[in-house]
């Protein structure tokens, strides 16, 4: 698509080197491992010069110039600190005036021992100052959010925040303020720094004046175990390095990964780092005696074992799980206990579409969105679900393409894309107009017009796409007839690996279906004959199975269906009428009372595995500490499992359980098949208002557990967003009440009254605190809702009782 | 060389020889004793001896002067030295600005008594004192904690035990 | 020392004023403390310099410092004629089952000073070679502390094990 510009050859300190025409003499530097000093310079935010540290000198130039602005010309001759005295002292020089006003006090600093001004003024700068006088003084800390601390006494106005906030997440919440040596970095008064992204701007901070609460004197780089890992908050497959401290979890950073991550992460990523080491973790197998009593791993697996043989069993995993164990479970369920009853999913795609996805890897990549003419985004709160993949649309955007969203409430894209705003479980009547061209003079013609003719474009369909059966199809049909790229983008960090492994009914490892001979045979060659042929049931129908008792061991690996499943009162049957539940996981929480064993699970960051992104890519995860108590990785106890049943999976250890799944799990093609057809125009929903619901990115679900600063900072309570002309015609006022009833229950719930939601649907968070919407679902995420306004109100959010009549007022 | 061979053959060379040595033993009671009655009699250390327990200090109007800032933990050769760091009390400061130690420990079966933490310490609230008199009976008893290093250590010859000897 | 099976005790006969004081524990524990006493007259170390606290536990054992003021300047070569077991030094992994051996043939009653960082808890050697404290291999009586420890540090740390020797001393 892009041109590749000219190449140009410079001088830098006495060495060539050849780089495209463009190209900052800082980089260019760095290629030749020439270091220069820098403050405000950062690979991925746009130069600005604000700190002057880079001085280099330019043969045939008056002044001194700054690397990080100086863009490379043919046969420059630079000279930096190394070959130049004059850059040297003027280094020094500005050292020391960025010092005059920086009150010294590393050794109650967070930076310390890991801030770039300590490194460079050790490397580079003056061994003492001349400065005297007394030091400007500010209040310190002020709090911009309760997450990150401002100390403006240390600030070195490189911008790097400001500038992070303003070019790459979009939010301007922080700003320079004031000029001279009053300038500050600040915030509107009365404002936070609401913005998922901000621990970032701690990261990049040269300086200790943005420090976060959660690490405040909470440890020193030195005294800390680093583990490199992939995040397990979602399925963006961000890098981090996790630090712990004496075996307890104490922060966590992003590593720089061009092809993933950038140099970002969000603040769930960043900030929840507790759950594994709070008080709800069980790390010692049990067993249902008179109570919940502690076991050895080998007697609960030879109950278990002893439980489930010959019996009908059933698996249901969550989205938590390393591809390792997903891979493990499928092949437990299927050749030790020969069923096909094992789901990973919430949301159920089915079709083409989904099968691709685990047949193959890689097939839009972070880096295509970037380099994307034009996106477009269906059914994906990106923002909130996948946030990584949200900061690369707007970079994308940043670079010229255009991105359209297709959704039923306005997303956090809204300054750079083009909403489509349609009512839920209508995307796929909105994506066959677009494949059909649109009317003529409506926004689906213009927009099916710029996706036609945009070079390289990308459709990212989101799991709220799942609520129409058929429309990831479409959307795929639609990226085919494009030309373009097509990804389903799962929420969770679990999500991809467990489908390519085939944590499905109907699907083996590599996308296989189980029910074509031919397919299921190259599964076999490696697993022997396998004893069904026939697709299990989906996660809806295993619970719906237990329900009715047709079920009599039911597995819980990672998932809390009471929670989870978007049904809470079919759940409740099922655990009451299954006979037999083993949970496998971090902790017990709801499920104590229904458990019948427990198996405990080690943490992401206990154990080695990979997890796969949405791309397909799969990460290494390496662990930093030793599992907790007697806790094991998810592998291990299916691998023990399958041995107290006595059909061993075959595999010791991670490198073998590695070479059987690399063999299944080679990228194959699919044969294409026609895709069905929703038809155009024809509602699918018919109801006077639709009620839908996805996960915010900061709510009560699991992982999050002891994150009460990333709480406190971005959580909010339940609400239910309303379009205006919806909330009239309803007589609902912004910030009053409303009972939302649908089939499954009821709620009271604060209105919010937004046009950002389409008109006739109306949002209600997934699980945020004061509700938990799965109560008011029946297996969708969607629901016929009615609303209806609640004078008075209440002092907070109520509801989710799935029956109970309406509660008295006050 | 030849004279003391033959010696060696008379009774008289012999018996020379015994009194020889008997007489340095004789003179030898009259000498002073150089052994060291320890603990009856304790000889005071040299005075920049620094082998001994640490102290924290604190400044003249009672505030600590410990920041927290792990400097000594980060020095430590044999990682003897834990401290956790936490936020003052704006009402009721611990030390002076922002930090203090909200745990110190050392671990005396780890301490090597360099004096490495007291040189890395940025506001002299870490010193070694000679007080040597220092022994367990459980490994638990040789971690100090913040309580007993900021007490002054007991003067040698105080410590149980040492009436005995 | 089999004083709980005196005579008179199981038998049945009247019990004399001694049983009495037997019964009673008084004179059990005048006992105690005179063997306790006794025994902590002149405990005789095994020699066990394994490292650099070895030649302070010499210079202990020297003029100077003269351990043979508590009758202990006999340092046997042999454990079979040794009751203190002085562990001066690293106890590296390979000397480790060898120590334990060394241990295991002194005879009852046997005691053990730790004597420095290195042998009470590894000190500043965190590493594979090392064995982490040799408490992990020997019950331990008293850790002296300090790299090396000075003689007056080693012979405080004797002091405290008459003391414990001395109150806490159980006839076996």
């Amino acid at each position: 698509m892009s041109v590749e510009p000219e190449p140009v050859t410079l001088t830098i300190d006495g060495k060539e080197v050849t780089v495209p025409t463009g190209t900052l003499v800082i980089r260019a530097a760095e290629q030749l491992g020439i270091e220069i000093p820098r403050f405000c310079d950062h690979p991925f935010l746009d130069p600005v010069g604000a700190c002057r540290q880079c001085y280099v000198e330019i043969e045939g130039q008056r002044k001194l110039f700054t690397a990080c602005t100086t863009e490379v010309a043919a046969g420059m001759v630079v000279h930096t600190q190394n070959t130049s005295e004059l850059a040297h002292e003027g280094q020094v020089a500005n050292l020391e005036f960025l010092l005059i006003n920086h009150p010294l006090d590393c050794p109650i600093c967070d930076r310390g021992g890991e801030c770039p001004l300590q490194d460079q003024t050790m490397a580079f700068g003056p061994g003492e100052s001349r400065y005297i006088e007394p030091k400007r003084v500010y209040r310190k800390p002020i709090p911009l959010s309760p997450l990150v601390l401002l100390d403006r006494e240390r600030c070195v106005l490189c911008a790097r925040c400001t500038r992070f906030c303003d070019q790459i997440s979009g939010d301007r919440f922080i700003e320079m303020f004031a000029r001279g040596a009053g300038q500050q970095v600040a915030i509107a008064a009365g404002e936070d720094f609401r913005s998922p992204f901000s621990g970032n701007t701690i990261q990049i901070c040269p300086v200790g004046a943005l420090t976060a609460s959660t690490y405040r004197f909470v440890a020193r780089p030195f005294d800390v175990h680093v583990a490199d890992g992939i995040c397990g908050h979602c399925s963006a497959g961000c890098n981090v390095r996790v630090d712990v401290r004496r075996g307890e979890v104490v922060r966590v950073l992003a590593r720089d990964n061009a092809e993933v991550n950038d140099a970002w992460i969000c603040d769930k990523g960043r900030f929840a780092f507790r759950a594994a080491d709070g008080p709800g973790r069980v790390t010692t197998p049990l067993i249902r005696e008179r109570g919940l009593e502690p076991a050895s791993f080998d007697e609960v697996l030879g109950r278990v074992a002893e439980w489930s043989r010959g019996a009908r069993v059933a698996f249901l995993t969550g989205g938590r799980l390393a591809d390792e164990d997903a891979f493990a479970l499928s092949k437990l369920a299927r050749v030790a206990f020969g069923t096909n009853d094992l789901d990973h999913r919430r949301a159920f795609h089915g079709g083409l579409a989904e099968e691709l996805e685990a047949a193959s890897a890689l097939r839009v990549t972070y880096r295509d969105v970037e380099r994307a003419g034009a996106i477009l985004v269906v059914g994906l709160d990106a923002e909130q679900e996948v946030p990584i993949l949200h900061l690369r649309i707007r970079k994308a955007a940043r670079r010229g393409a255009r991105v359209f969203v297709v959704h039923s409430r306005e997303t956090r894209l809204s300054d750079v894309a083009e909403h489509l705003l349609c009512r839920p479980g209508q995307e796929g009547a909105v994506l066959e107009r677009l494949i059909e061209g649109g009317a003529a003079g409506s926004d689906e013609e213009r927009v099916a017009r710029a996706l036609r003719t945009a070079e390289g474009a990308v459709v990212l369909a989101g799991s709220l796409l799942a609520e129409h059966p058929l429309a990831t199809d479409v959307a795929l049909r639609l990226s085919r007839r494009l030309g373009a790229g097509f990804a389903l983008v799962p929420r969770r960090a679990g999500d991809r690996g467990a489908l390519r492994a085939g944590v499905h009914p109907a699907l083996l490892p590599g996308g296989r279906r189980l029910a074509v001979a031919s397919e299921r045979a190259e599964v076999e060659a490696v697993w022997g004959e396998l004893r069904s042929s026939e697709p299990g049931r989906n996660g809806r129908e295993i619970l719906e199975a237990c329900a009715r008792r047709e079920i009599d061991v039911l597995f819980l690996v990672g998932v809390d269906p009471l929670r989870d499943v978007p049904d809470a009162a079919l759940a409740r049957r099922a655990l009451e009428n299954v006979p037999v539940k083993v949970v496998q996981s971090l902790e017990l929480g709801e499920l104590e009372p229904y458990a019948d064993a427990f198996l405990p699970a080690a943490a992401l960051h206990e154990r080695e595995g990979h997890l796969t992104t949405w791309e397909g890519r799969s990460q290494r995860t390496r662990p930093v500490r030793a599992p907790a108590g007697l806790s094991r990785p998810d592998w291990e106890i299916f691998a023990g499992l399958a041995e107290a049943v006595g059909a061993p999976l075959g595999f010791g250890s991670v490198e073998e359980l590695r070479e059987e799944m690399e063999a299944l799990l080679a990228p194959r093609e699919v044969s294409e098949r026609p895709t069905a057809w929703v038809g155009a125009g024809v509602p699918q929903w018919l109801d006077e208002v639709t009620l839908f619901t996805y996960p915010l990115l900061v709510d009560e679900g699991r992982l999050s557990e002891g994150a009460s600063e990333l709480k406190a900072a971005l959580e909010e309570p339940a609400f239910v967003e309303v379009h205006p002309e919806d909330a009239e015609r309803l007589h609902l006022a912004d910030g009053g009440w409303a009972r939302v009833r649908t089939g499954a229950g009821e709620a009271t719930l604060p209105v919010r009254v937004s046009s950002r939601v389409a008109q006739g649907s109306v949002f209600v968070p997934f699980n945020q605190p004061g509700l938990e919407a799965n109560r008011l679902l029946s297996g969708r995420f969607t629901a016929a809702a009615t609303l209806e306004a609640v004078p008075g109100g209440g002092e907070g959010a109520r509801g989710g009782e799935g029956i109970a009549g309406p509660e008295a007022k006050t | 060389m030849s004279a003391r061979r033959e010696d060696r053959g008379t009774v008289s060379g012999g018996f020379g020889a015994t009194l020889k040595g008997l007489a340095t033993v004789f003179r030898q009671v009259f000498r002073a004793d150089v052994t060291e009655e320890y603990p009856r009699r304790i000889q005071p250390p040299p005075p920049r001896s620094h082998i001994g327990r640490h102290r924290l200090n604190r400044h003249e109007d009672g505030l600590e002067k410990c920041i927290g800032c792990e400097l000594c933990a980060f020095a430590c050769p044999a990682d003897a030295i834990w401290v956790v760091g936490a936020d003052n009390d704006p009402e009721h400061p611990v030390s002076p600005g922002e930090r203090y130690a909200k745990d110190y420990q050392i671990n005396y079966l780890r301490c090597i008594m360099c004096g490495m933490c007291v040189e890395a310490c940025p506001t002299r609230a870490l010193t070694l004192t000679s007080a040597y008199e220092m022994s367990f009976l459980t490994r638990e008893d040789a971690i100090l904690t913040k309580d007993q290093l900021l007490e002054p250590p007991a003067p040698l010859g105080t410590a149980p035990g040492t009436e005995e000897g | 020392m089999p004083v709980e099976r005196l005579p008179g005790r199981h038998d049945g006969r009247a019990t004399s004023d001694v049983e009495e004081e037997v019964r009673r524990g008084v004179l059990l524990t005048t006992l105690d403390r005179a063997v306790s006493w006794a025994r902590k007259q002149s405990m005789w170390p095994v020699t066990f310099g394994l490292a650099c606290c070895a030649i302070e536990m010499m210079a202990t054992g020297a003029g100077d410092y003269d351990l043979s003021r508590w009758g202990m300047e006999l340092f046997r070569a042999s454990p079979r004629q040794a009751d203190l077991m002085i562990v001066a030094g690293r106890v590296s992994q390979k000397m480790a089952p060898v120590l334990r051996t060394v241990y295991d043939q002194m005879p009852e009653p046997k005691w053990v000073i730790s004597m420095g960082v290195c042998a009470s808890a590894g000190g500043m050697f965190t590493n594979y070679a090392i064995v982490q404290g040799v408490d992990t291999i020997v019950p331990v009586d008293v850790y002296v502390p300090g790299c090396p420890p000075k003689p007056e540090m080693l012979m405080y740390g004797i002091l405290r094990l008459h003391e414990k020797v001395r109150t806490r001393g159980r006839v076996r």
